[in-house]
């Protein structure tokens, strides 16, 4: 299977900066929509918001050129997930007036995408390859053939 | 909003301390396995002679069979260097010596098996053909 290298990068960069965005501003709104952003486009690959903005506008446009590389997609796709379930916890924390519960949660997301995207460690997918150890292959219908 | 951007900046120059002591950390324990000769753990057919590099890898990581083998495959096609696979695993003395935290992680040794680099993750083509080549140099001297 193969994987747009560039596509994640663009995809964690895009979360960290509407994050960030979302703290300063303390919009919660614009976490919860990060949120649906990250648990669509992981539960539905192809529908993940900005991987379609990437691969309609951006790589057309010749603004990002693609990196294909042989890979299992399904590790970057539980991780994606994992970061969305954490942001949904995170806006109804938020929502549930408890502030710093509520940026934490965020924070975490942020810290975890911005070492994924400047170090190239992804804890997701290395949860993910723990649980395949013990057995469990987190997987969905529609992870078969997704990017 | 001033807090917050403050709050932001904060956080910001903790996350480079904390990887400015990281490196510092790593490049220290480079150093310190430099004055080790040999790892009593390290496996018999790893022998001296040539650059090598330990490739720490497990059975079920995709990382290391779609993107790291590849590329120390074509590092072999490029500078004569001695690949050693090992399971980071069942390895556990020798990757407890290097630190290993994640697989990939690849331990470029010199010709006299002192590390030059540990690279943990994906390490792209590159970087270790750079980390490779100057240990070939001085192997050829």
């Amino acid at each position: 299977m193969k994987v747009d290298q560039t596509a994640l990068k663009f995809n964690q960069a895009s979360i960290i900066l509407l994050l960030v965005l979302a703290f300063l501003l303390n919009a919660v709104w614009l976490v919860a929509f990060v949120a649906a952003v990250m648990v669509v486009g992981a539960v539905w690959p192809q529908a993940g918001l900005f991987k379609q903005l990437y691969a309609r506008v951006l790589q057309p446009a010749g603004w990002l050129k693609p990196n294909v590389i042989d890979d299992d997609p399904k590790p970057h796709l539980f991780a994606q997930g994992l970061g969305g379930i954490f942001l949904v916890l995170s806006a109804a924390a938020l929502w549930l007036g408890q502030p710093v519960v509520g940026w934490v949660l965020a924070s975490v997301v942020i810290v975890l995408a911005s070492i994924n995207l400047f170090l190239g460690f992804c804890l997701g997918c290395f949860i993910y390859y723990q649980l395949g150890r013990i057995g469990i292959k987190p997987s969905l219908p529609s992870w078969q053939g997704g990017k | 909003m001033s807090e917050r951007f403050a709050i932001l900046a904060v956080a910001i120059a903790a996350a480079l301390l904390i990887y400015a002591l990281w490196k510092l950390w790593q490049r220290r324990r480079l150093r310190s396995l430099r004055e080790v000769t040999k790892p009593v753990h390290l496996p018999p057919d790893v022998t001296a002679g040539k650059p090598t590099v330990l490739y720490f890898t497990t059975s079920d990581c995709a990382q290391c069979r779609y993107q790291q083998t590849p590329i120390l495959t074509q590092l072999q096609a490029r500078v004569d260097v001695a690949v050693h696979r090992l399971d980071a695993i069942e390895q556990q003395a020798l990757a407890k010596v290097y630190g290993i935290m994640t697989v990939p992680t690849t331990v470029v040794l010199d010709p006299e098996l002192r590390p030059v680099a540990i690279n943990h993750g994906v390490t792209p083509l590159q970087k270790l053909h750079g980390q490779v080549a100057p240990t070939t140099q001085f192997a050829n001297q």
